[in-house]
């Protein structure tokens, strides 16, 4: 791991305001949440579904704004940008969500959806260019190149992942943010998929940002790990120093939680 | 009763068939298995391996006309219930068999409060008692399920609760009238891990007090291992291997559900770079295979495999499994 800070992110917070029973109230999705991610380094955010996990993810994708704090991406605070410079941000970071049967337009075919982030980058690229790399991705993923022509409805949940994967990285991001990457595929096929980022991680130096409520998926991916609850970090450190000497009693009752096959 | 030796639940050969413009898809081929009094049965399986459609059939809630239950028999103590009328059959959901889904909010009426949707429950089985005696056993089947305050909150509409209450509350209707059976089709998928902990606690309560049996579907091998006592593993629309808790767990005997417990990624023990993973993708259960299912997936297949289904090998009453592998070599 080299000491290159690529994204950091300080002190920061937003907030909702809803209206119930005709009285105001803020809800405070994220508070004061600092973190930083190394180049090629696997960071986990675990928490449970209120824990503004995907607030935090939209913000760090800049399409929520921050109410407060600073996000830094290589060295530049990138909290305003605009235009060019916003699309040269979305190319070297990159998401996948947990249900890429919505992320994947019903209407485009493998192939399309594959280039498109491509196309959207650099207009110019010529066809052959653009189907020597998706025929590579495709294959690197471990999809048929017959696969080019059907359309999402058409493949199982783990293609239509390994699609989403293909799709983030044609464009060579930097850093990969995974929001519940695996949660809706099964367990034969779920192994699959995470050997692949492992494998992914190794080959390009990429960093991940990996979301995630299932504990013993992000003891196997990341290799430092922050605990969220209501918006806040209870606890951070290194995934392993984490999960098995939990200090704050919330990681601690996750921990506990944890259907486990050995007890 | 005299049914000493009868299961209370006994699946036998049953088979669903979905049928589509696209062809036939064969959901349930011929599973079978038992569930005897007070005991908790796992049916295990991923997605597409036919286990919420045979709890339909059992309950004969399957999707229509689409899916057909083709052949065989489900018997609650020892008789069909494929053989009974509608009428008949209501009088079993419910009374005899409750369920439990694992949206909450797909079985709740958002625009009941929950307390009318307990009465209503309960009436179906109760038409000469008050409305308020009903509402009495609404606020205690409530309570039974761990909902503090149950008197005020019978006025409360699901929306007002939390993923996990909503799931109590269904609980509670499934329960209300003392079933024999409960069948729970994937309750915890949608909650939390705290949360699913404290359902699953719940579930295990109901069964010790009431003597209940229960029939857990999940694909989660770890929900299974806190809470049942046999498990059913399913792949491809059949029962592939059954087995005490303990035995699927340490000693997995068909070759599917060893590699399923591999691919889990384990919390406890040594931490692993690479996950174990099985190759290829699960079956789309259309074409008439006439081999084992798990056979394209399989790493110890031979030429039997893929000629011929396996025979079902019993080792006990509470165990068997469907594998060529492991048919004595005599019997072939």
């Amino acid at each position: 791991m080299t000491q290159n800070p690529l994204l950091q992110v300080h002190g920061l917070g937003k907030s909702y305001s809803m209206r119930r029973r005709g009285r105001r109230a803020d809800i405070r999705a994220v508070q004061d949440f600092t973190i930083t991610v190394h180049q090629g380094e696997s960071v986990g955010i675990a928490g449970e579904s209120g824990s503004g996990k995907s607030t935090l993810t939209r913000m760090i994708l800049l399409l929520e704004k921050p109410d407060t704090g600073v996000i830094r991406f290589a060295g530049r605070e990138i909290n305003d940008l605009k235009g060019r410079e916003l699309l040269a941000y979305r190319r070297e970071v990159q998401a996948v969500f947990q249900d890429s049967a919505s992320a994947l337009s019903p209407r485009m075919r493998v192939r399309e959806l594959v280039a498109e982030p491509l196309l959207v980058q650099q207009p110019r690229v010529s066809r052959s260019e653009v189907d020597n790399r998706v025929a590579s991705l495709l294959r690197r993923v471990g999809l048929s190149a017959k696969l080019c022509s059907h359309y999402p409805h058409e493949l199982s949940g783990g293609q239509k992942q390994r699609v989403a994967v293909a799709r983030s990285l044609i464009v060579n991001p930097k850093m990969l943010v995974l929001d519940e990457p695996v949660s809706a595929l099964d367990v034969s096929v779920r192994s699959q998929v995470l050997n692949l980022l492992l494998d992914l991680k190794e080959e390009r130096g990429l960093a991940y940002l990996m979301i995630a409520h299932d504990l013993a998926i992000l003891r196997h991916v990341t290799s430092y790990l922050v605990v969220m609850r209501k918006g806040r970090i209870v606890e951070q450190g290194h995934t392993d120093k984490v999960l098995l000497h939990a200090q704050h009693p919330y990681t601690q009752s996750l921990v506990t939680a944890l259907p486990s096959l050995w007890t | 009763m005299s049914a000493g030796t009868i299961p209370l639940l006994d699946v036998r050969g049953l088979r669903v068939y979905v049928h589509t413009k696209d062809g036939t898809v064969r959901a349930v081929d011929g599973a079978s298995f038992k569930i005897e009094r007070g005991e908790a049965l796992g049916l295990v399986g991923e997605s597409g391996s036919g286990k919420s459609m045979t709890c339909q059939a059992i309950m004969q809630i399957e999707p229509r006309p689409a899916a057909v239950i083709e052949e065989g028999e489900v018997l609650l103590d020892g008789e069909d219930l494929l053989k009974k009328s509608a009428r008949d059959m209501q009088r079993v959901r419910g009374n005899r068999i409750g369920m439990i889904l694992q949206d909450p909010l797909s079985s709740l009426n958002p625009v009941m409060t929950i307390g009318d949707q307990l009465i209503e429950a309960l009436r179906l089985s109760d038409k000469t008692s008050k409305r308020s005696q009903l509402r009495q056993q609404a606020i205690v089947a409530l309570e039974r399920v761990g909902i503090a305050k149950a008197d005020q909150r019978v006025h409360a509409y699901p929306f007002e609760f939390s993923g996990g209450m909503r799931q109590r509350v269904a609980a509670a209707i499934a329960i209300a009238r003392y079933p024999d059976l409960l069948i729970a089709d994937e309750p915890t998928s949608a909650l939390d891990v705290t949360t699913q902990h404290r359902f699953l606690e719940l579930l295990k309560d109901l069964k010790r007090e009431r003597g209940m049996s229960l029939l857990l579907v999940t694909h989660d091998l770890g929900v299974v291992a806190g809470t049942c006592d046999r498990v059913a593993v399913m792949y491809g629309g059949r029962v592939v291997e059954i087995g005490k808790l303990e035995q699927i767990l340490r000693q997995p005997r068909h070759p599917y559900t060893r590699a399923l417990l591999k691919a889990v990624p384990q919390f406890h023990g040594r931490r692993l770079e690479r996950l174990f993973q099985i190759s290829g993708e699960p079956p789309n259960n259309r074409e008439d295979l006439p081999g084992c299912h798990f056979a394209p997936r399989c790493s110890e297949v031979d030429q039997r495999c893929d000629a011929e289904y396996p025979p079902t090998v019993h080792y006990d009453d509470a165990s068997c499994t469907a594998c060529w592998r492991l048919v004595p070599e005599d019997e072939t």
